[in-house]
């Protein structure tokens, strides 16, 4: 049977194909029919096309600026990776940041040295507007800068040149600056204004913005500001003597202000490190001063400074902050952070009254007590792996080179074991820097602040294509970020283009129906035509299924050839309205000049539509034919 | 041809006869009715007709006697009017080797349409009068046609078709061959890859003789086989015609629808005389003889 269903396609393509003076003018019908869908749909797209030319061929056609909508809120880091990740059609981000830095070009040799004010922008691989400008900078290298025209030729620079960027900063110790090489990756040529701009990398422009922040640039070099965290403590020891202690009233008083005073037991405590002798301790109170809700296990951190304490106490106390002593790794000896005031009666108790408990801000130096012979750099190891070094401090009292010294080897535990001094500021920091709150700035020896993460007030964001831009605006607005974009005139051009789908496919159906019934005059007409070859096949034995087979492939085949047909007229009338004649011309008078754009799917409708237009239009006439009565259609066909 | 003497009476020798016949008609009437006449046409087959292997039958009679009607409803074209009157309408054939009996009345009463096809198909070649060869087709592929429909391998259809190209003497002098398109041998072209609109009469004919046979039907019909040639064109295509009936592997019957006396008495070897009715249109059977046995 298979067999039989292949001979019968095999005549319906030998009949259509080497009989086809009697079919052309069919195919030309249905190639006629088809035509105009082609063109409508070709005509749909090249207008939509023109519609959306400029905001395609534009970058800006699919940028979206944005801001936080919500008051105070900035645009950070972390606020730039959600957004990349969770918005669906978001191709790059760029937080805006910009900065006017001192471009200057090398000096080689004896060039003369030129400087020049910049406006650098943010940029990041893949911006379109750069790519656009044929300037994108490369990933992967974040030492590159983009400039203009305008500064390269008064820089005397061109592409793969190296400049210095200086950037520079105001702090409490003046102006600041610091310097980073570039190299040039591509001039922008600006067609009109020209301006003093660049564009490098959003990382390096963070750097730089972080660095003006006070922050310490690691990665770079460039040091913090200088000023030193403030240091925290989270005990405080009050000394008082004799009855003389703190009263209910004091107790209350640093109740109110959120800290707790107890007696502390604590031999260290007690003794300041062992400065003071035992003896000499008894006759002093010992308070231990923290802030409410603080643990050993759970300290809580405050910068309170000790005076503060002693002025809202009526007794006269002796307040020093206290953080517990380091000891044991490679420290020989104790290592004490304490400040206490040249002037302090707390003094005549201690050990060796000329102990530098002293207010040493500076940060990296050390007493050592008692002296060392040698006065070496000390150097310490800290938890997270950085070395530390102090340098002994330069002592300008010949009392601390000569202060009692008692034979460490009969010091115990209850004595004044050999320790290091540091202020009581320094071991603070020192410990705020191993809990990770602060950064360690190796160029200036100072414990600073860590960086926090930049904010931005505005950032521009870009999706993959302009039909994308109304859904992410809708995201981003749910997300509360003022939104500017092109959204508008997308989404104006997004009804344009459904409106017009519309109406294609009104006319195509109704031109489609028109197809069929014509295809269905002319098919049956054909038939009548063919009923004496149609009664020799059925003499033969093909059965009335082979027949309406038979007739339905033949007028599929007609559909294929009328769709190829047109789709060749399509494209050729595509070609000839698109085509812009020279000006002056004649034609250039008359001509109008369609946008129309015969797209690959444009065709395939229309093939397709060819061939289920003539096959439906076969349907009755290969019933028809395959009902004929066999020997009355050969009988009729010797007379046709 | 079994002869009587070799039975022991007439009636076993009839039996015989009936069990090995090709065909067996008796019984039919046919009746057609043409919506410009108030009467119908009828057609009558009262006796018992029956066409043996190797019988070349002649149907004989004037104009408008109802010949091709009845070779309509012998050669499965068109149902009978009424199967359930008919007494008898058998087929028999050989199908690989064995032979079947088909009850057409049977069939026609069930309206086994798709059977009646197939049978007609497998087992019936015709020749009709104005050959009506496939015009798309070459003279190759009009022969091969019926090959295909009965599913014959591909090698066994080129020799078959060969055969008769070469049998029917399709061949055409190298100067005659007029631009015709065909397969040279030597200074004689084969006309196998001629398109049929190319062909002469008698070459057109010759064809449909060779279609008719080529997938080695049982029963054959040929119709009016003069009325498109001159008797000569005809004359020799019948004998070629003949010959290879005679020849083939399968005991086919071939049955020829003609007004020529001359014909039939040259080839028949039953002879099947209709004549018309008096009281009504149509024509009936009135004689059945066997000659040049």
């Amino acid at each position: 049977m298979l067999g039989r269903l292949s001979y019968y396609l095999h005549l319906a393509w030998l009949d259509f194909t080497r009989l086809r003076h009697t079919t052309q003018h069919h195919v030309v019908i249905i190639a006629g029919i088809v035509l105009p869908i082609l063109l409508l749909l070709g005509l749909k797209r090249g207008h939509v096309a023109e519609l959306r030319k400029e905001l395609l061929e534009s970058p800006t056609g699919r940028q979206i600026t944005i801001w936080s909508g919500q008051h105070g809120a900035l645009i950070d880091n972390q606020c730039v990776e959600d957004l990349s990740r969770n918005v669906a059609g978001i191709d790059l981000v760029i937080p805006e940041l910009q900065r006017v830095v001192t471009m200057v070009r090398n000096a080689d040799g004896n060039a003369e040295v030129k400087e020049l004010d910049v406006t650098l922008f943010a940029t990041r691989p893949g911006d379109p507007i750069l790519r656009q400008a044929g300037c994108e900078i490369p990933s992967g290298n974040d030492s590159l800068v983009v400039i203009s025209d305008l500064v390269a030729t008064q820089l005397g620079v061109q592409v793969g040149d190296n400049v210095d960027v200086i950037v520079s900063r105001t702090t409490s110790r003046g102006e600041e600056t610091v310097r980073a090489k570039l190299q040039i990756a591509s001039i922008l040529q600006q067609d009109t204004e020209k301006s003093q701009i660049g564009f490098s990398t959003f990382p390096f422009l963070d750097r730089c913005d972080q660095w003006v922040r006070g922050f310490w640039v690691e990665s770079l070099g460039w040091p913090a500001s200088g000023d030193p965290i403030p240091a925290r403590y989270c005990a405080y020891l009050a000394f008082t003597e004799g009855p003389a202690t703190l009263t209910d009233e004091d107790l209350r008083t640093l109740k109110d202000r959120g800290f707790l005073a107890e007696l502390t037991a604590d031999a260290l405590e007690r003794t300041l490190a062992g400065a003071i002798s035992p003896d000499k301790a008894e006759t002093l109170t010992v308070w231990r001063v923290t802030p409410e809700g603080s643990t050993p296990d759970s300290p809580v951190w405050v910068t309170n400074p000790p005076a503060e304490f002693e002025a809202i106490t009526h007794a006269d106390d002796v307040v020093v902050a206290w953080t517990p002593p380091r000891q044991g790794g490679d420290l020989e000896r104790l290592l004490v952070g304490v400040t206490l005031k040249k002037r302090s009666w707390l003094r005549a108790f201690l050990r060796s009254r000329s102990l530098a408990f002293e207010p040493l801000e500076a940060s990296s130096s050390y007493e050592a007590s008692p002296p060392l012979t040698d006065r070496a750099m000390l150097t310490l190891r800290t938890t997270r792996g950085v070395q530390l070094q102090l340098a002994p401090r330069s002592s300008e009292s010949d009392e601390a080179e000569n202060s009692v010294v008692e034979d460490p080897g009969l010091l115990d535990a209850s004595g004044m074991k050999p320790m290091y001094i540091v202020s009581a500021q320094y071991l603070a920091r020192l410990g705020a820097f191993e809990r990770g709150e602060a950064e360690y700035d190796p160029s200036t020896g100072v414990f600073v602040e860590k960086p926090t993460p930049s904010a931005y007030g505005k950032a521009r964001l870009f999706t993959h294509n302009i039909d994308e831009v109304p859904e992410v605006v809708e995201d981003l607005t749910k997300r509360n970020f003022s939104v500017k974009s092109e959204s508008g005139r997308i989404s104006e051009i997004h009804e344009q283009d459904s409106s017009l789908q519309l109406l294609v496919w009104v006319v195509a159906t109704g031109v489609f129906l028109f197809g069929i019934v014509t295809v269905f005059s002319v098919l049956l007409d054909s038939t009548d035509r063919k009923r004496g070859v149609l009664g020799i096949l059925r003499v033969m034995g093909v059965s009335r299924r082979g027949v309406f087979i038979l007739v339905l492939v033949r007028a599929a085949a007609l559909g294929i050839l009328a769709g190829l047909l047109a789709a060749i007229a399509g494209f050729a009338i595509e070609k000839f309205l698109s085509w812009v004649p020279t000006a002056g011309t004649f034609l250039a008078t008359w001509k109008p000049v369609v946008s129309i754009q015969v797209g690959v799917a444009d065709i395939a409708i229309v093939i397709l539509g060819a061939i289920l237009c003539a096959a439906i239009g076969a349907i009755l006439p290969a019933f028809r034919a395959s009902r004929i009565d066999p020997f009355d259609a050969i009988v009729e066909g010797r007379f046709t | 041809m079994p002869s009587l003497n070799s039975h022991n009476s007439p009636r076993d020798y009839q039996i015989h006869i009936h069990m090995n016949a090709v065909l067996e008609v008796e019984g039919l009437e046919q009746r057609l009715s043409d919506s410009e006449r108030p009467e119908q046409f009828v057609v009558r087959v009262p006796d018992r007709l029956v066409v043996m292997p190797g019988d070349f039958v002649a149907i004989l009679g004037p104009s408008g006697c109802g010949k091709t009607t009845l070779l309509t409803v012998l050669g499965l074209l068109r149902a009978p009017t009424d199967a359930t009157s008919i007494k008898t309408f058998r087929l028999r054939v050989q199908e690989d080797g064995a032979n079947r009996e088909i009850d057409l009345a049977h069939l026609w009463r069930r309206r086994a349409q798709s059977s009646i096809e197939g049978i007609r198909r497998r087992f019936i070649g015709f020749a009709l009068q104005s050959g009506e060869l496939l015009p798309a087709l070459t003279v190759r592929e009009n022969i091969e046609a019926p090959l295909r429909l009965n599913g014959w391998a591909s090698r066994l259809r080129t020799s078959r078709v060969d055969h008769l190209i070469s049998a029917f003497g399709l061949k055409r002098a190298r100067q005659e061959s007029n631009g015709v398109f065909g397969k040279p041998n030597g200074d004689i072209y084969d006309l196998g890859m001629a398109r049929v609109n190319k062909l002469s009469g008698g070459e057109y004919q010759r064809v449909s003789l060779a279609r008719s046979i080529a997938h080695e039907p049982q029963l054959i019909f040929v119709d009016e086989p003069t009325a498109a040639l001159n008797r000569e064109l005809a004359r020799g295509a019948l004998q070629e015609f003949r010959n290879l009936l005679d020849s083939g592997r399968t005991s086919s019957a071939a049955i020829m629808i003609t007004h020529d006396e001359q014909l039939a008495e040259e080839f028949a070897t039953l002879i099947v005389r209709m004549a018309p009715l008096k009281n009504e249109p149509g024509g009936s059977v009135v004689d059945i003889s066997r000659v040049n046995p």
